[in-house]
């Protein structure tokens, strides 16, 4: 510090000394001038001189120079297009990386930055494969950005330790899911540390992150929370228990299923008791909830069936009459594999090491196993063992008195345990029928999501004539397939007020190569309410086209 | 050829990438009708919800859109240069339209009346009104040293208790005294106040210059007149238009834009850009201020090269200039500039200081600089090939970093004599310029 600024920073008035500055030479031929004066005019001539004979230290870069590019540059307008995206407007986005890592391009240098900042673990692993050597070497630079150099799945934070130890209970909870992704037995061993020391809430959210890579090895310490001292704890736990087929929830579970539900294959139909009130305090502490939500439209005894179908895999029904420790088997392989959402396969081989070795000899001799072995669940039903076929079993549930309850019970089982071969019919008996769903979100909009291209091309036609299915069509995976595009586009041009907000879905939806280059847009001067919005709607449309189209233009693959 | 700047240039006109996306989505033939360009201007009908009619005038790409958006220029506009930039052949020449006819006269007439000398009757009114001002100030500058002496007497380390009230009650003072620059040098101060380690040192600084301008406007008559000219811009008694064209230097040359910054604020849009002359090696900053959502008067696109006159504030340091004419449309750079080390930089800087101590920032160009990020109390920075480290102004140079890639690059910025503030980045044989910010000085 300078004699000049000590001598300011205490004050004139309360330091005696007067402090030497180089700019004396120049202040002192002005005669009498205050002290505070004096002081001020040194302090600008050395600030003066200070700023004109600024000596510079001398530094070396410690940085390593990035490697050579092999992927191709974005161009300007991309670059803008991205950088719009990234800070503000997501929905193209997925899109738009995806097409670059496909077509070779990487991002410009300038948006790294603004790349490596997403947190997103979804986003991210759109990013990584775009990022370039250029990418790669920055986020070197910053330990919050060395997500980019694992090759996916958003690890772990690296000061994970001090996060978990100081986090807030929000962060916790995140920390705890991000955990169970990546080491899920290490996240299984920090829960049961903290749980005690935990809130009855945070425990109930801590016990919900286990459904993220829930396998049988989780079963032990669920089965401690039954004791918990918070009955939401217990009920967290025991619902997850019924996913594990070796606890004994889930035995009871399934026992309490079978007897109040069965089909009968010869008459196709279901024999349904609803269970009687007052409810079994056993079924509480094994999870079922007594009340019903607000607004569901089913009544007490219903709820509670719905429950008991929901929490067994639907595997379980077409097996019905058959062997029984054939059935279990199969039983536990559907139960496993919805288990592992994650990675099915890798959970259904480790579940199949702990079954004795010699039912799984025998199981694998015998017919129903090599059903099960089939993978994909609901063929079953059309194998050569008499199990009835999903399609049969769901226009059964349909039909019955108590079909909002079985159908909204079997679907939550199915998106549960994964049985892809009941979605398209399960989705087909909800479109069909106008029942109303027992809880949030919808099943409809549920099992929207999980159709594939397939399924959507058979029903394009009905997609788009039925008024009450056209707000599903937001929910379907994109791109729409080619029967579904054309007919929602020959709707739009036909300028189908009823097809106002399915434009900007369009917009995104539509394969790149199916949309049009121009609607046909009426003359301004002609457009009255209501057809005023519509128009505005199309107009943004033909931009978001025009977008798509010239980003798919500069991410063509060199092939 | 209608356009001859390239896509990237054009899109350099706005800062707002919504206007950007959105136009992009406008840069086809489809949406258009009526594309035409001539030697003045270029314009088109933009085919949207309703029609707009979009025009751009070549030499200073002024546009003017009819449609609704407050947005300067439009994404209409935007539109239409980037297609003229991309397709030129959809642009034929043709005679211009009577609506462009119409708009190019409006603007003509309006640039002759900016230009034209005063009235004698305004000049004796003018000179009255200076006294009176010229008065006022002196009032201001009294209660202002006093204060000045009383902070320097109790000490700056007591200024930390004072709430913002203690500042802003002197800076209204000197807006009454008709010295806004001084106001706003004040104000100012309050934040700089426990902003950082060495906030006391920089707050010296800045009082010793309010004290130093006090001093220097009560001699002002003994000053040579560039210098008092200097004086009287930083209190705030502006020249205008006129006057400049009227007093200041001309200089004609081939000038390079090698920085633009946009500022905005609630209600104003300002650029400041910096030339350099190709023959004369000078220096100019052009400032331009607009209502928000309107267009500057003249786009000046750091990358881009034109011919014009200059005229330039009277000044011992001449730095701030305008633009009297500006004959051809601009052209995008084709290289990096030459740039300089860090000494000659600095060498350069002291040299402006030396002919006047009220120089603000200037612009530098350095060649050959690798980006170093902060470690423990050093700062970010730019190190040349002598290993001079170039102190960076603020925290956030990651996008420089990340264009450098660990190899030297060409940069230009504003160097104030404490910290740079880096601009535009010439790297790969590509030019990117940085987000505009303002320059805290």
């Amino acid at each position: 510090m300078s004699e000049l600024l000590r001598e300011a920073i205490l004050g004139t008035a309360h330091s005696g000394a007067r402090g030497a500055s180089p700019a004396d030479g120049l202040v002192s031929k002005l005669d009498g001038l205050e002290r505070e004066r004096a002081l001020l005019l040194r302090a600008a001539s050395e600030a003066l001189l200070r700023r004109a004979a600024r000596v510079l230290p001398q530094r070396r870069s410690q940085l390593q120079i990035a490697a050579p590019e092999s992927m191709r540059p974005s161009s300007q307008q991309l670059t803008a297009a991205l950088r719009w995206q990234l800070a503000q407007d997501a929905e193209l986005i997925e899109e738009t990386l995806s097409r670059m890592a496909r077509a070779g391009v990487r991002l410009a240098p300038e948006l790294l930055p603004l790349a490596l900042e997403q947190t997103e673990p979804a986003l991210r692993d759109l990013l990584r494969p775009v990022l370039g050597q250029r990418g790669l070497w920055l986020a070197k630079q910053r330990p919050e950005w060395q997500w980019a150099l694992s090759p996916g799945e958003g690890g772990l934070p690296d000061d994970f330790d001090r996060r978990w130890s100081d986090g807030n209970a929000v962060e916790r909870r995140q920390l705890l899911m991000l955990l169970r992704k990546q080491e899920p037995a290490r996240a299984r061993e920090l829960a049961a540390e903290t749980l005690r020391q935990e809130r009855a809430e945070q425990r109930a959210a801590f016990v919900e992150a286990f459904a993220i890579s829930l396998s049988p090895d989780d079963q032990a310490f669920l089965s401690s929370l039954l004791a918990d001292r918070s009955a939401l704890v217990q009920r967290s736990a025991a619902r997850l228990l019924w996913r594990l087929p070796g606890s004994e929830v889930a035995a009871r579970m399934l026992a309490r299923a079978r007897a109040h539900v069965r089909f009968a294959a010869q008459e196709g139909h279901w024999h349904v008791s609803l269970p009687t009130e007052p409810l079994d305090a056993d079924w509480l502490r094994d999870g079922i909830i007594e009340r019903p939500p607000d607004a569901s439209p089913l009544g007490q005894r219903q709820w509670w069936l719905q429950q008991l179908v929901a929490a067994v895999p639907c595997a379980v029904w077409g097996d019905q009459g058959r062997d029984a420790g054939k059935l279990s088997l199969a039983h536990d392989q559907v139960f496993v594999r919805g288990a592992g959402s994650v990675d099915a396969d890798a959970q259904g081989k480790r579940a199949a090491d702990d079954l004795a070795a010699e039912q799984l000899a025998a199981a694998a001799a015998g017919h129903a196993f090599a059903g099960v072995r089939g993978m994909d669940v609901g063929d079953l039903g059309q194998s050569a063992t008499g199990a009835v076929a999903a399609e049969q079993l769901v226009a059964a549930a349909a039909r019955h008195e108590f079909a909002g309850a079985l159908l909204d019970g079997l679907t939550r089982a199915a998106l549960q345990y994964d049985e892809r071969s009941w979605f398209v019919h399960l989705w087909d008996a909800w479109a069909n029928s106008e029942l109303a769903s027992a809880m949030a979100p919808d099943p409809r909009v549920l099992l929207s999501q999980k159709l594939t291209a397939q399924d959507i091309a058979l029903r394009a036609q009905q997609l788009v004539s039925e008024d009450k299915l056209r707000v599903l069509l937001a929910h379907l995976p994109r791109p729409w397939p080619e029967p579904l595009a054309l007919r929602v586009l020959a709707a739009i041009s036909d300028l189908r007020l009823s097809f106002r907000e399915v434009i900007p879905v369009a917009a995104l939806a539509i394969p790149v190569a199916l949309l049009p280059d121009a609607l046909p847009l009426p003359e301004s001067s002609q457009v009255q309410y209501p057809l005023r919005a519509y128009v505005r709607a199309l107009a943004d449309f033909q931009e978001v086209a025009a977008l798509r189209r010239s980003i798919a233009a500069e991410t063509i693959a060199d092939d | 050829m209608p356009l001859t700047l390239d896509k990237a240039q054009v899109l350099r006109l706005v800062s707002d990438a919504q206007t950007v996306a959105a136009s992009q989505k406008l840069a086809r033939p489809s949406v258009w009708r009526g594309l035409g360009h001539s030697a003045a201007a270029l314009w088109g009908e933009c085919q949207g919800s309703a029609v707009y009619r979009t025009q751009v005038a070549r030499a200073d790409l002024a546009a003017h859109c009819s449609c609704p958006s407050r947005k300067a220029p439009c994404k209409h506009a935007l539109g239409l240069l980037l297609l003229a930039a991309d397709t030129a052949e959809r642009l034929p020449e043709l005679p211009e339209p009577e609506w462009v006819q119409q708009w190019l006269e409006r603007r003509t007439k309006q640039a002759t009346r900016a230009q034209a000398p005063r009235k004698p009757g305004d000049v004796a009114a003018q000179a009255q009104r200076a006294q009176r001002r010229h008065d006022n100030i002196l009032s201001g500058l009294d209660q202002l040293d006093v204060w000045l002496s009383d902070i320097v007497r109790q000490g700056l380390a007591r200024l930390q208790r004072e709430s913002f009230g203690f500042w802003d009650t002197q800076a209204r003072r000197l807006v009454d005294a008709q010295a806004p620059g001084l106001a706003g040098r004040v104000r100012a101060m309050a934040d700089r106040v426990g902003s950082s380690a060495s906030w006391p040192e920089r707050l010296l600084d800045d009082l010793g210059e309010l004290a130093l301008l006090s001093h220097a406007y009560r001699r002002i008559d003994r000053l040579p007149p560039p210098l008092a000219a200097d004086v009287r811009r930083r209190l705030g008694i502006n020249l205008d238009q006129r006057e400049v064209l009227a007093r200041g230097d001309m200089l004609e040359d081939e000038w390079h834009v090698l920085c633009d910054v946009i500022d905005e604020n609630e209600r104003v849009r300002s650029q400041r850009a910096w030339l350099r002359g190709v023959r004369s090696k000078r220096s100019a900053l052009v400032l331009q201020f607009t209502p928000l959502g309107t267009r500057f008067e003249a786009a000046l696109i750091a990358g881009t090269q034109l011919r014009a006159k200059l005229a330039f504030w009277p000044s011992a340091a001449p730095q701030r200039a305008l633009i009297v004419e500006r004959p051809a449309a601009p052209l995008p750079l084709t290289a990096a500039p030459r740039g300089d080390g860090i000494a000659v930089a600095l060498a350069g800087y002291a040299e402006l200081l030396g002919r006047s101590p009220w120089a603000g920032a200037s612009l530098v160009v350095l060649g050959g600089v690798v980006p170093v990020p902060a470690a423990g109390a050093e700062p970010y920075a730019v190190v040349d090939a002598s290993g001079l480290a170039m102190p960076l102004r603020g925290a956030e140079h990651d996008v420089l970093l990340a264009l450098s890639g660990g190899h030297p690059l060409t940069l230009a910025g504003e160097w104030d004599g404490y910290a740079l503030s880096p601009r535009t980045v010439w790297a790969e044989g590509r030019m990117v310029a940085l987000s505009t910010g303002a320059a805290d000085e």
